[in-house]
């Protein structure tokens, strides 16, 4: 999952004048962080429609990024607010995790949405931390990367997550 | 289940989805009508009703908060009806979403599958197109029954239950696998109690989509045993083969599903499904 070597100011900076292309690049990059930190907190199917709305929304906002280096923490931000409000807006429409699941089989479907229901029961920092790692397919240090953290909390949020997660599949 | 295997099994949540249209930029300053309307669309909402599945009971409008103590039918148009039964306390939570305390309903749907919801103290009853009867104890277990459609059971774990079968809640929030009503009662005392030896001579044909739920909870000892009833009874396929029991994950079962669908004559879960 190699990504494009100039730095987000870079992009940020592109995007903030117009330069779609660059936002696209940012989007590619930081769209499964902002739909991890979704699907930890909303169905999934809402998961994957906030995530369109949260790029929507940082694109418009974009120029009111003062720090362009800054903008993994900003559309994290806007992802965590953005569930809130969703959630606070439309708890009526909940859908299934498995029914969203069934596009792929039935019996699957069961124990994905089990295995995720268990996931987002984790504390934050391990669920956030194990959605990139289980479900985007990230790497440890692309994680780092992308949220900021060290590479050593990353290991320990996985380490300590997937012991969680064991114990709660078990 | 290790890593790999949870990374393939959880890939179908994964976003795939390309970047949404962008549209132009937001306006630095509003224009003075921009401003007032968007004055105006406050108020408006403000004043508003928030409850937009309209839930009733007679001619009174349910607020989210209100709690009904009293048998009594509440309906939305959107939804369906709800039949309060007699010592149940049953609070509106707003929107689509209701929980039920303590007391028994009776929901029959007209929503799309995913919509209604009711919680319970142990678990959270999602209506995928149905019509069933929930009864909860003051000790948080329970009974969940299907009359048509399906109904998904979640706490950590979760229970899909067809029509003419049922779900136990226990105290402790463990789900059952779905129990057909008319199953022996000994073989359902038995699954309950997870009595596997008790259990397997007792289940007939149609019990094939509660062994098989079993399989995810049960030890490689207790899977070759499970295996080999649900395989007198519904043969399995050629991609399962027994050995495959011994590096069991839910993905090993697939082929097999349709064939205990069948068996236990019920359907799949349909997506969007409209009853009446």
């Amino acid at each position: 999952m190699s990504m494009s070597a100039r730095p987000d100011a870079e992009l940020v900076r592109a995007a903030q004048a117009g330069d779609t292309a660059s936002f696209e690049m940012l989007y590619k990059k930081y769209a499964p962080v902002v739909h991890s930190i979704l699907l930890g907190r909303l169905p999934a199917g809402d998961a994957e429609d906030v995530t369109q709305n949260v790029f929507i929304a940082a694109w418009t906002k974009l120029t009111s990024l003062r720090d362009p280096a800054a903008f993994a923490g900003w559309v994290a931000r806007i992802a965590r607010n953005a569930a809130k409000d969703h959630r606070r807006r439309s708890g009526d429409t909940l859908q299934l995790d498995v029914e969203y699941a069934t596009k792929s089989r039935q019996a699957e479907a069961a124990e994905a949405a089990h295995a995720l229901a268990a996931i987002r029961a984790l504390p934050e920092a391990y669920r956030e931390t194990l959605m990139m790692r289980l479900v985007e397919g990230m790497s440890g240090v692309e994680i780092a990367e992308r949220t900021g953290l060290t590479e050593g909390s990353v290991r320990v949020n996985l380490h300590r997550g997937m012991q969680l997660l064991r114990e709660a599949l078990s | 289940m290790n890593e790999e295997q949870l990374q393939e099994l959880l890939s179908v949540y994964r976003h795939r989805r390309p970047m949404p249209e962008l549209g132009q930029r937001r306006a630095a300053v509003l224009h003075w009508w921009l401003a007032a309307a968007a004055v105006l669309a406050i108020v408006v909402m403000a004043i508003w009703p928030k409850n937009q599945a309209n839930w009733r009971a007679g001619f009174h409008v349910l607020r989210a908060g209100d709690t009904i103590t009293t048998p009594v039918r509440i309906h939305s148009r959107v939804i369906g009806y709800v039949d309060v039964g007699a010592n149940t306390i049953l609070r509106y939570e707003g929107g689509n979403r209701l929980s039920l305390e303590q007391g028994t309903i009776h929901a029959k749907t007209i929503s799309p599958p995913g919509i209604f919801i009711v919680d319970t103290p142990r678990a959270r009853a999602v209506d995928l197109g149905c019509e069933y009867v929930l009864s909860i104890s003051p000790n948080g277990g329970g009974v969940l029954r299907v009359a048509a459609g399906w109904v998904g059971l979640n706490n950590w774990g979760q229970s899909l239950v067809p029509q003419g079968a049922k779900a136990i809640i226990a105290p402790d929030g463990r789900l059952s696998p779905p129990l057909f009503e008319d199953s022996a009662a000994a073989f359902q005392a038995a699954i309950v109690r997870g009595d596997l030896n008790s259990a397997l001579p007792l289940a007939r044909r149609r019990d094939a989509l509660t062994l098989i739920n079993l399989f995810r909870f049960a030890t490689p000892e207790e899977r070759l045993r499970i295996y080999d009833r649900l395989n007198e009874l519904v043969p399995a396929p050629p991609g399962v083969p027994r050995d495959a029991m011994s590096h069991w994950t839910m993905t090993t079962l697939e082929p097999w599903w349709p064939l205990v669908l069948k068996a236990s004559g019920v359907s799949a879960i349909k997506k969007n499904k409209r009853l009446r």
